[in-house]
């Protein structure tokens, strides 16, 4: 719907809700299309009766901050209006609502801080907005039309898969150190009216709060510090001269948020960067550290395991193996036949491939035995230590080294967390006798016990050995760091969300609908929908800036997989962006660059390849997962308005 | 001395676990895991390769000894999602240099779709896909060069997965 002869204010509203444009009614759209520069409707609080009638803007609607008006006021506007849909979104165009897609990014001054704001700014017209493109043809995202293969590769030839390094290729694998030394400090002087809370938080240098009002005619809160609660989420890819994404944060509604000073906007901007590049290096290193403790538990586990091996006689291990692979067989049976009870029906395959390879293991252990044995190739009354540094140091040992690797008693601590290592975990448990496997289980971290009747009637109880993820949302509520850290490995995050799920969100939070496909069931549906109100969507096509802590999902439509990556770092000149991933096959988190864009360095204008969605988690209490600030406080919305769900109503999760 | 082991492993249960074994299970479905790679012509190991596939062990996680012992790539496959295949043909070996040990084998998959482990529905981009492997033999034994397996979409098998698509 075209909205004219309106100017804006934002108004407070909930973090989760729509953004609530407050509008007065003398202004001519041909105001706003000439670069929203016009400064002379002031929205202060003085002016609040010329409010007329409301819009509802999505929420995370692109708005744009017009320069500062002679007494220091800014004005709000929705970017544009929509002479016609933004190609490959869903506009409602039953609703009021617009969504124009960006102008082109016009670089800052040197200093950020200084200066005007370029589009706008004394009275220049801001760039005209580039002609709609042909459906689909410069949208990352673009997937309307699935079928059309030839869209699809002419796609990828623009787009080109990023090459995913091998381990080779970065060298030894190596765990992320803890912590990051020289994040931002949030501190900025002389701003007017206003305070800035940088708080430090321990060794990451971080600070956990960004600008709350001071006494009086405050600019920005970012974290609800002292003073009136009515912040603004300014997203730290702003810049001047861009479309600002304003997220409104909470407030009752009945406060509008104060005037917009501008000399306070720029360096609040600033400070607002500077504490969400600190708060999203947090969230990283948190990650990473529950990341680590996640493979300790599986190291831990290993190791529990391991030691009902040692010093078994040859006769008792391959008891053991018969033990374990009838067991499988009967586990793997029950999956493929009544499945796991609350579970998707593929997770029930999963866990019976791995109960089947687990079995195939254990029968090839069994038979290397018997074979051994009936050769009498070995001291069968002497089957020693199994475990890594002494396997092979026994009186059979290159038998013993060998089932060693076979059972996965060989203590190689790199491999615990990973497909092989659970498979290992899976046989070991399963050859254990009732009682001993008792005594682990008390022991075990990773592993979920589950009853199947099967069926004939009987009850049939499976320990599900896992690498982090448990059904039915876990045994605890999630926090932030952990929901990041559940989505590195691919093994876990095909147990909580796909790429494809990330790249829905990111659709869904930018124009307010699901892309189809995928095609969802409605449960699953509504857990997507809701788990995307935790995020910010950045568009990297737009020139939005990543920051540390974003999800950069790659996923091309035509392939029926993709991958997660954590920013690190990311430089916006270059396009260069630090990523860590998980390996599967180190087993661990390994920490690497690619550039955004496959164009040369000397293009002036360098377009990201496609494929690539963004997503930022919001500092607060989400759908998804609990946050707490670098102080260890927990921050929920400031508006109780649809956000205090928490992380309890997923119907699936991970819980780590 | 981890190579060596594994290489021992291989040497150890070959002689006694060379082929597949004789099912004891009820589940007779599935390509059984091998731990060594016997196979004499490039056709087979894809033939493995798209068995173990099509059930859904290359989705849920390959083994690193299969990756070892089938491939010659660095990392296993890491995918979030699978093609839904109603079947699928191995074409003949192919050798398209002058060496008797680089061959090429295609992969014909009818598709039905795309999933993931949550049941998700997408329909296949195309209903037909080919998929061309590349091989090659090295110390006498034919591995997988290519594609890579971040390039490489794992293809379920209907029928060979429990796959239940999105009430729609």
């Amino acid at each position: 719907m075209l909205v004219r002869g309106k100017s804006f204010r934002i108004a407070a509203a909930g973090a989760l809700a729509p953004l609530a444009v407050l509008m007065s009614g003398n202004v001519l759209q041909s105001d706003i299309q000439a670069g929203c520069a016009s400064p002379h409707y002031l929205l202060t609080e003085g002016q609040s009766n010329d409010v007329g009638d409301s819009r509802v803007l999505p929420y995370n609607t692109p708005v744009y901050v017009a320069p500062a008006g002679s007494d220091g006021s800014v004005h709000v506007y929705p970017c544009g209006t929509a002479d016609y849909p933004p190609q490959g979104f869903h506009v409602d165009s039953t609703s009021d609502t617009s969504i124009t897609p960006a102008p082109p990014r016009v670089e800052p001054p040197p200093n950020p801080d200084q200066g005007n704001w370029q589009v706008g700014a004394n009275g220049a017209a801001p760039p005209p907005a580039p002609p709609p493109p042909a459906p689909g043809a410069d949208d990352p995202t673009y997937d309307a039309h699935f079928g059309d293969q030839t869209c699809f590769q002419q796609a990828y030839l623009r787009g080109r898969a990023p090459h995913m390094p091998t381990d080779d290729e970065l060298g030894t694998p190596h765990v992320v150190p803890g912590s990051i030394t020289g994040a931002p400090t949030a501190s900025v002087g002389g701003v007017t009216g206003g305070t800035t809370h940088g708080t430090p938080t321990g060794n990451a240098g971080s600070v956990a709060g960004a600008i709350s009002n001071g006494a009086a005619g405050g600019v920005v809160s970012a974290n609800g510090g002292n003073g009136p609660t009515a912040p603004v989420w300014i997203d730290n890819s702003v810049r001047q001269g861009d479309t600002a994404i304003i997220h409104t944060g909470a407030s009752d509604g009945s406060q509008p948020n104060p005037p917009l000073a501008v000399d306070n906007i720029t360096r609040g901007l600033a400070a607002v960067r500077a504490a969400d590049r600190a708060r999203g290096t947090e969230l990283l290193n948190a990650a990473l550290d529950r990341r680590r403790a996640l493979q300790h538990d599986a190291e831990d586990d290993q190791d529990t395991l391991a030691e009902h091996y040692a010093n078994l006689s040859a006769g008792n291990l391959a008891g053991a193996m018969d033990t374990a692979r009838t067991r499988l067989d009967q586990i793997a049976q029950a999956l493929d036949t009544v499945g796991l009870p609350g579970a998707a029906s593929v997770e029930s395959g999963r866990f019976r491939d791995f109960a089947l390879n687990a079995r195939d293991r254990a029968d090839a252990a069994e038979r290397l035995l018997g074979d051994q044995m009936q050769q009498q190739a070995f001291n069968a009354q002497s089957l020693m230590s199994l475990f890594g540094a002494s396997a092979g140091k026994g009186p059979n040992g290159e038998t013993e080294r060998a089932l060693a690797e076979l059972i996965g008693t060989s203590g190689d601590a790199a491999t615990a967390g990973t497909n092989d290592g659970l498979v290992s975990r899976l046989l070991m448990l399963n050859g254990l006798t009732a009682r001993e496997r008792d005594a682990a289980l008390a022991q075990l971290k990773l592993v979920e016990n589950r009853q199947l009747t099967l069926q004939n009637g009987q009850v049939l109880t499976v320990n599900l050995v896992h690498n982090g993820y448990l059904f039915g949302g876990g045994k605890s509520a999630m926090d932030c760091s952990s929901f990041v850290s559940s989505i590195l490995p691919a093994e876990v995050r095909k147990g909580a969300f796909t790429t494809a799920d990330f790249r829905a969100m990111w659709v869904y939070q930018r124009s307010g609908r699901l892309p189809m496909p995928p095609q969802y069931d409605s449960k699953r549906k509504t857990l997507v929908q809701d788990t995307a109100k935790a995020f910010i969507p950045i568009d990297i096509y737009r020139g939005d800036a990543l920051a540390a802590g974003d999800l950069l999902v790659f996923r091309l439509p035509w392939m029926a997989s993709g991958h997660i990556l954590i920013v690190r770092e990311f430089n916006p000149k270059t396009l260069e962006v630090k990523v860590v991933d998980a390996s599967q096959t180190a087993g661990t988190i390994r920490e690497w660059s690619l550039n955004l864009s496959v164009n040369p360095m000397w293009l002036p204008d360098r377009k990201p390849r496609k494929g690539f969605t963004a997503l930022r988690l919001k500092p607060v209490d989400t759908e998804v997962c609990t946050y707490k600030d670098g102080t260890g406080h927990h921050r929920a919305p400031a508006s109780e308005e649809g956000t205090r769900r928490g992380p309890h109503n997923r119907a699936e999760g991970t819980a780590l | 001395m981890k190579k060596a082991a594994l290489a021992l492993v291989f040497a150890l249960v070959g002689t006694a676990w060379a082929g597949p074994a004789p099912p004891k299970s009820p589940v007779r479905n599935h390509e059984p895991l091998r731990l060594k790679n016997t196979f004499q012509n490039p056709e087979d190991v894809v033939r493995y390769y798209c068995a173990r596939d099509a059930s859904g062990f290359v989705f849920t996680g390959m083994m690193e000894s299969e990756r070892k012992a089938f491939t010659s790539w660095k990392t296993v496959p890491d995918a979030d999602g699978f093609f839904v295949a109603k079947k699928y043909e191995v074409r003949a070996a192919r050798y398209p240099t002058k060496s008797p040990d680089v061959a090429e084998v295609d992969v014909d998959y009818q598709l039905s779709g795309q999933s993931d482990a949550h049941g998700t529905y997408n329909p296949a981009p195309s209903g037909h896909r080919t998929v061309t492997f590349s091989l090659a033999r090295q110390d006498k034994v034919w591995r997988i060069t290519g594609p890579q397996p971040y390039d490489l979409s794992p293809v379920i098998l209907e029928g060979k997965f429990p796959i239940h698509s999105a009430k729609r």
